[in-house]
C-alpha cells in the first residue's frame, strides 16, 4: 500500500510540469483574454477593467460580420478541397510498396524544411501577372493574356489547399495503411465492383482518418491569416487578419481579445456539430 | 457448375496445372507452405490473373472477367470479415449488392446463420464473435451467394485442434447439405483426408499427385505422396526376383517382398518402396538370417493415440513403426527384424527421395 502511495506521487511529480505549463501558457492566457474581451478601452494602449458588452456587440456591424463569414467560407472550401485531393493521395499512397512510399513520405516532407513564408512567396512568384503560371498558360496558347492570379481568391484557395493538404495526407495515409486489404478482396469476391468496394468497406473503414484529417484542416485554416494576406493582398480579409490588425495597429485589445473569443466559439462550434453528424451516421447505411 | 479447367505457363508459382472440379464435389488441394495452393485458389477466384491459362465456370470462359462478376466465393484464412458490420448484414453484403429485397436479405441470413449452428448471432460484430464463430459467419456470407463453387483457404488453420476437428465435420455435412463444390486448401494431411473427395497433393507449383482420397493414400505415386499424405516409410533397394505378382527385393539388411500387381518386372536399377507405420511389423531376433530387414530400435514415444517405435536401418536410415496401445516389450537397443504384408508396401517413382 505504502509503496502505492509513494508511486502514485512520483508520478504527480512527473507530470507536473505538464500541468504548471499548461495552467500557465495555455488557460491563463485563455482565461485572461476572455476577462479582457468584457473590459473598456482607455487611451492609446489601455484597457480599464470595467465590464462591457460593447466589443461583442460591435462584431454585430456588417463589416465584421462579414469577415467572418468571410473566414468560415474560405475555411469549408479549403477543407473540402483538400479532402478531395488529400484523400485519394493518402489512400493510394498505402497501396504503395514500401519503397515507393518512403519516396512519398520524404518528398511530402522536404518542403516543411525551409519557412512557409519562404513557400509562399514561391506561390508569389508562380502567380504574379506575367509569372510562372501565367507564361506557362500563354506559351500554350491557353490564355491570350497574363490571368493576373496574385491578389485574388483563387490564389489564397491554392495557397490554402497547398499548406493544409499534407495534414490529410499523412492521416488518411495512417488509416489505409491499416486497412486490410484482403477486405477489399472479399468484397469484390462477394460481388462488389472496385467503386462499390471502395464506398462500402474502405471508404468506412478509413473514415477516421478523413474524419481527423478533416479537423486537422479545417481548425487551422479558421485561423490561418497570413497566406490570405500575401497571397491575397488586402482583397481577402479573414478574421485572423482582423484580430492582428486591431491588436497591432488599432490597438484596440478588449475588441481584439472579443473577435478571438468569437472564433474559438466558432470552431469549437463546428466542430461539435460536426463530432455530431459523424456519430449518428449509420456506416451500414451505404450499402 | 460443370467443370473447371486450368492450366498455367511458366510461373515460378505454379507451373502448367490443370484441374476439374465436378458438381458438388469436395476437393482438396493439399501442400506445404509456399506450393502454390492459394495463388491457385486466388485465380480461380479472380483476385489474381493467370500469366497463361484459362479458367471456366460451367463450360463458359472466365479467365478475364474480375471477381465480381464470377459466382465463385471465397472463404478468406482471416476470414476477412467487415469489422464495421454485424453478422447479419456481413452476410447479407453480397446479396445487397445484387439488390435484393431486404425482407429476403434477412430471412437468407437467418438460414445460413442456422445452418452454420450460429441462430440468435444477428447483431454482433466481429469483434464480438470467438475465432471458431468467425469462421462460421465467414462461411454464411460466402454460401448465402449460392456460388456454384466455394473456395476455402486454410478455413480452420487458426482454430485449435479439438475446434477443427469439430468444423471438420461440420463443414463436411454443410457441404453435402448444400450442394456446392468445394475447393479446400490445407496443410494438414489428416484434414484432407477426413473431409475431400479427391486430393490433388501440391508440390512446387505442380500436382504431385491427383486422386481419390483413397487413391491417393493408398496407392502414392512418388515418395513425397508417400511421406507427405500418411508420412510412410520409405525403402530403398534393388530388385531380385518376381514371382505371383510379388517382387522380392533386397534392402540394406535384409529381403522383404512388395506386391506388384502394376506388373513391373524390371530386375535391375533401383527400387522403392513405401510402408506406412502401422504396417511395419518388428520382431524381436538375433537370428541372423531369415527374411525381413534388420535394424535397432531407437527410441519409443506416444502420441496422439499411438506408440511410435523409431528404428535404425544399417545403412543409417531411420525408419519409424507406430502401434495401438501405451508400450510394447520392445525396448531401445534391440535387434529386430522388419517385415510387412507384401500388399501393404507400395512401389514408387524412384526419382525425388529424401531421406
Amino acid at each position: 500500500m505504502k509503496n502505492k502511495a509513494k508511486n502514485k506521487a512520483g508520478a504527480l511529480i512527473a507530470v507536473a510540469p505538464m500541468y504548471i505549463f499548461t495552467l500557465a501558457f495555455i488557460l491563463g492566457p485563455l482565461v485572461y483574454m476572455l476577462l479582457l474581451s468584457f473590459w473598456r478601452r482607455e487611451g492609446e494602449w489601455g484597457v480599464a477593467a470595467d465590464f462591457t458588452v460593447r466589443n461583442y456587440l460591435r462584431i454585430l456591424e456588417p463589416v465584421f460580420l462579414e469577415v467572418f463569414f468571410n473566414s468560415i467560407r474560405l475555411a469549408l472550401l479549403s477543407t473540402a478541397l483538400v479532402t478531395l485531393a488529400g484523400y485519394p493521395f493518402g489512400y493510394f499512397m498505402a497501396k504503395l510498396s514500401p519503397k515507393r512510399r518512403n519516396i512519398c513520405m520524404v518528398l511530402l516532407i522536404i518542403p516543411f524544411w525551409t519557412s512557409s513564408l519562404m513557400r509562399l512567396y514561391g506561390w508569389m512568384i508562380i502567380f504574379r501577372a506575367n509569372g510562372l503560371f501565367d507564361g506557362f498558360l500563354m506559351s500554350l496558347g491557353f490564355t491570350a493574356e497574363p490571368l493576373k492570379l496574385l491578389y485574388t481568391y483563387p490564389a489564397v484557395v491554392v495557397g490554402m489547399v497547398y499548406a493544409l493538404c499534407p495534414f490529410m495526407i499523412y492521416s488518411v495515409y495512417s488509416s489505409a495503411e491499416k486497412l486490410d486489404w484482403s477486405l477489399v478482396e472479399a468484397s469484390r469476391d462477394l460481388g462488389a465492383s472496385p467503386f462499390r468496394a471502395f464506398i462500402t468497406v474502405s471508404l468506412p473503414l478509413t473514415m477516421p482518418g478523413l474524419f481527423s484529417g478533416i479537423i486537422l484542416t479545417f481548425v487551422p485554416s479558421m485561423g490561418l491569416y497570413f497566406i490570405a494576406d500575401i497571397l491575397g493582398g488586402n482583397k481577402v480579409v479573414l478574421v485572423g487578419s482582423l484580430i492582428q490588425e486591431q491588436l497591432m495597429k488599432g490597438h484596440d485589445w478588449p475588441f481584439a481579445a472579443a473577435l478571438s473569443v468569437i472564433l474559438l466559439a466558432l470552431t469549437s462550434l463546428f466542430l461539435l456539430a460536426y463530432r455530431k453528424i459523424t456519430k449518428s451516421e449509420e456506416v451500414e447505411g451505404l450499402v | 457448375m460443370r467443370d473447371i479447367t486450368k492450366s498455367f505457363g511458366a510461373t515460378d508459382v505454379l507451373r502448367g496445372i490443370s484441374l476439374s472440379v465436378k458438381e458438388g464435389e469436395f476437393i482438396t488441394l493439399l501442400g506445404s507452405s509456399g506450393c502454390g495452393k492459394t495463388t491457385t485458389l486466388r485465380i480461380i477466384a479472380g483476385l489474381e490473373r493467370p500469366d497463361s491459362g484459362k479458367v471456366f465456370l460451367s463450360g463458359a470462359d472466365v479467365s478475364s472477367l474480375p471477381p465480381d462478376k464470377r459466382n465463385v466465393n471465397m472463404v478468406f484464412q482471416n476470414y476477412a470479415l467487415f469489422p464495421h458490420m454485424n453478422a447479419e448484414t456481413n452476410i447479407g453484403y453480397g446479396l445487397r449488392l445484387k439488390k435484393t429485397p431486404k425482407s429476403e436479405i434477412k430471412r437468407e441470413a437467418e438460414q445460413a446463420l442456422e445452418l452454420v449452428g450460429l441462430a440468435g448471432f444477428q447483431k454482433r460484430f466481429p469483434s464480438e464473435l470467438s475465432g471458431g464463430q468467425c469462421q462460421r459467419v465467414a462461411i454464411a456470407r460466402a454460401i448465402v451467394n449460392k456460388p456454384k463453387v466455394l473456395l476455402l483457404d486454410e478455413p480452420l488453420g487458426a482454430l485449435d485442434l479439438q475446434l477443427r476437428r469439430r468444423m471438420q465435420l461440420e463443414l463436411k455435412k454443410l457441404q453435402k447439405q448444400i450442394g456446392i463444390a468445394f475447393i479446400y486448401i490445407t496443410h494438414d494431411q489428416e484434414e484432407a483426408l477426413n473431409m475431400s473427395d479427391r486430393i490433388a497433393l501440391m508440390r512446387d507449383g505442380r500436382f504431385e499427385q491427383l486422386g481419390a482420397v483413397g487413391e491417393v493414400y493408398d496407392r502414392p505415386r512418388t515418395a513425397y505422396a508417400a511421406q507427405f499424405i500418411g508420412g510412410a516409410n520409405i525403402f530403398e533397394g534393388k530388385p531380385l526376383f518376381y514371382s505371383e505378382g510379388t517382387l522380392v527385393a533386397q534392402f540394406p539388411g535384409g529381403l522383404a517382398a512388395i506386391s506388384c500387381a502394376g506388373g513391373q518386372t524390371r530386375t535391375s536399377g533401383k527400387i522403392c518402396a513405401a510402408v506406412r507405420g502401422e504396417y511395419i511389423e518388428l520382431q524381436k531376433t538375433d537370428d541372423e538370417s531369415g527374411f525381413g530387414i534388420k535394424a535397432i530400435v531407437k527410441e519409443k514415444s506416444f502420441a496422439g493415440g499411438l506408440l511410435r517405435i523409431a528404428a535404425r536401418l544399417e545403412d543409417g536410415k531411420e525408419i519409424i513403426a507406430s502401434r495401438h496401445g501405451i508400450d510394447s516389450p520392445l525396448n531401445p537397443g534391440d535387434r529386430v527384424r522388419l517385415n510387412w504384408k507384401p500388399e501393404n508396401a507400395v512401389l514408387l517413382e524412384c526419382e525425388d527421395v529424401k531421406a
